[in-house]
């Protein structure tokens, strides 16, 4: 259910409203924000700014328009994607060596069950690789079905029922 | 579409993403608030997202909040006092007077300058008239002492007639005061010297012959270089006039020799 009651109160500028939509939020934002700039410390970087913008651009947000975790991944994606074509963060991060959110996961040796690697296993032992490929550009990295039909080369009309199919076989068996 | 092949269609999966069109994106909305079977839908997909989002995250350190929160009293410090942009019909008002005046004031400096040009120009003539007037009056200053100098008693008037060789059918005439050692001569009869060349006025003393200069005609006071005044002026017997090249001579050029008379 989305927190309407929090979310008002959020638009009157209430700071206790603001305090616990950060705790609802924060380490899925954080999970986005990670998987586009793929370094912890600007990770944080980022999710300080996100956080500041929802707060004063709480305004903008309206029901109507869509749900508020919709607003929110708009934000947290825009910002992450400003960074990674920000000077600064280019000169940091010359080059990556991991292309979807699968890569988080840690090497099965060093995992206890505390660790969100471990978390993380049990989503993408369920999906196929093409599975993995379609939900961290569509949802991750906020593609439109077009860029995904270029990108993975698929036909533009399957883009939406293959995603759809995908989740299902991970809301099966967690959901 | 019925809700079932709604749901099957995917759409509301990209619309919980946010990665449909603004147009696309608010219709879905839409359909969502009209059925509750779909807004099941929607809050189950959003339920996995989340799960799947955390799942990725490396995890928040709890010391951030403190400092978005800081960071956020700060701005929102910065922040509250809010200056709205208006853009009335007023201000639409505003800029046209304020284009109004401004052509207004470029026309009154345009005026000044066109007012300013015609002064100096009116300065200038007016300037050019005091000369005239002041050259006028020096004439005529000029011609009255002429005048007084003529009509003197002791002035004795000559006829210097032309010499019949250089100017056959002209004459000199000539006002000798030898008290004051003065001369006036008219040489308006005389035909105009030529380029380079010059008259030159003699005092003559006879026997012997005695020619002194007295000056050139170019040099001495005149006016209009018709009526030419001497002064110092040599006890003389005769006047003659010659034409010398440009500068004069020391000895008159007989042969060039123009008017020529005794007292």
């Amino acid at each position: 259910m989305q927190p309407d009651e929090l979310i008002l109160q959020l638009k009157k500028q209430n700071e206790v409203a603001f305090s616990q939509i950060y705790d609802m939020y924060s380490e899925n934002i954080f999970g986005i924000i990670n998987n586009i700039v793929k370094d912890v410390e600007i990770a944080e970087e980022v999710l300080q700014d996100v956080f500041i913008k929802v707060w004063n651009k709480s305004d903008s947000y309206s029901a109507d328009k869509g749900r508020f975790f919709t607003w929110l991944l708009n934000i947290s994606r825009n910002a992450a994607i400003d960074k990674v074509r920000s000077k600064a963060y280019k000169n940091k991060l010359k080059n990556s060596d991991f292309d979807d959110f699968s890569f988080f996961i840690k090497d099965d040796m060093d995992l206890d069950s505390q660790s969100d690697g471990y978390g993380l296993r049990k989503f993408v032992d369920k999906l196929k690789p093409m599975c993995v490929k379609l939900i961290d550009l569509l949802f991750f990295k906020g593609y439109t079905q077009k860029e995904v039909s270029e990108t993975l080369d698929i036909p533009l009309g399957t883009v939406k029922s293959r995603n759809r199919s995908c989740l299902n076989s991970l809301r099966e068996t967690l959901g | 579409m019925n809700t079932k092949d709604y749901i099957e269609s995917g759409l509301l999966e990209l619309y919980v993403y946010g990665v449909l069109s603004p147009k696309e994106q608010a219709k879905v909305a839409q359909d969502v608030a009209k059925d509750p079977e779909l807004q099941a839908e929607v809050e189950s997909i959003e339920t996995i997202l989340l799960e799947l989002s955390k799942a990725t995250s490396p995890g928040v350190k709890p010391s951030l909040k403190e400092s978005v929160v800081t960071k956020l009293r700060s701005k929102s410090f910065q922040h509250k006092p809010k200056v709205k942009i208006m853009t009335s019909n007023y201000s639409y008002f505003g800029w046209a007077a304020a284009i109004l005046l401004l052509g207004g004031i470029l026309w009154l400096l345009k005026l000044n300058q066109d007012l300013q040009n015609d002064i100096e120009v009116v300065n200038s003539q007016l300037e050019t008239k005091e000369v005239q007037i002041t050259k006028a009056s020096q004439k005529a200053e000029t011609l009255e002492e002429l005048l007084l100098q003529m009509g003197d008693p002791s002035t004795r008037k000559l006829t210097l007639p032309g010499n019949k060789l250089n100017a056959p059918n002209s004459s000199v005439i000539a006002f000798y005061t030898d008290e004051k050692e003065e001369l006036i001569l008219d040489i308006s009869r005389l035909p105009e010297a030529p380029e380079g060349m010059v008259y030159q006025v003699w005092s003559l003393k006879f026997e012997p012959l005695t020619p002194k200069s007295i000056g050139l005609l170019a040099e001495a006071n005149s006016t209009e270089n018709r009526v030419f005044r001497f002064k110092n002026v040599p006890e003389s017997e005769g006047f003659g006039i010659t034409l010398e090249p440009a500068g004069g001579s020391e000895q008159p050029n007989l042969k060039q020799l123009y008017a020529l008379g005794t007292i």
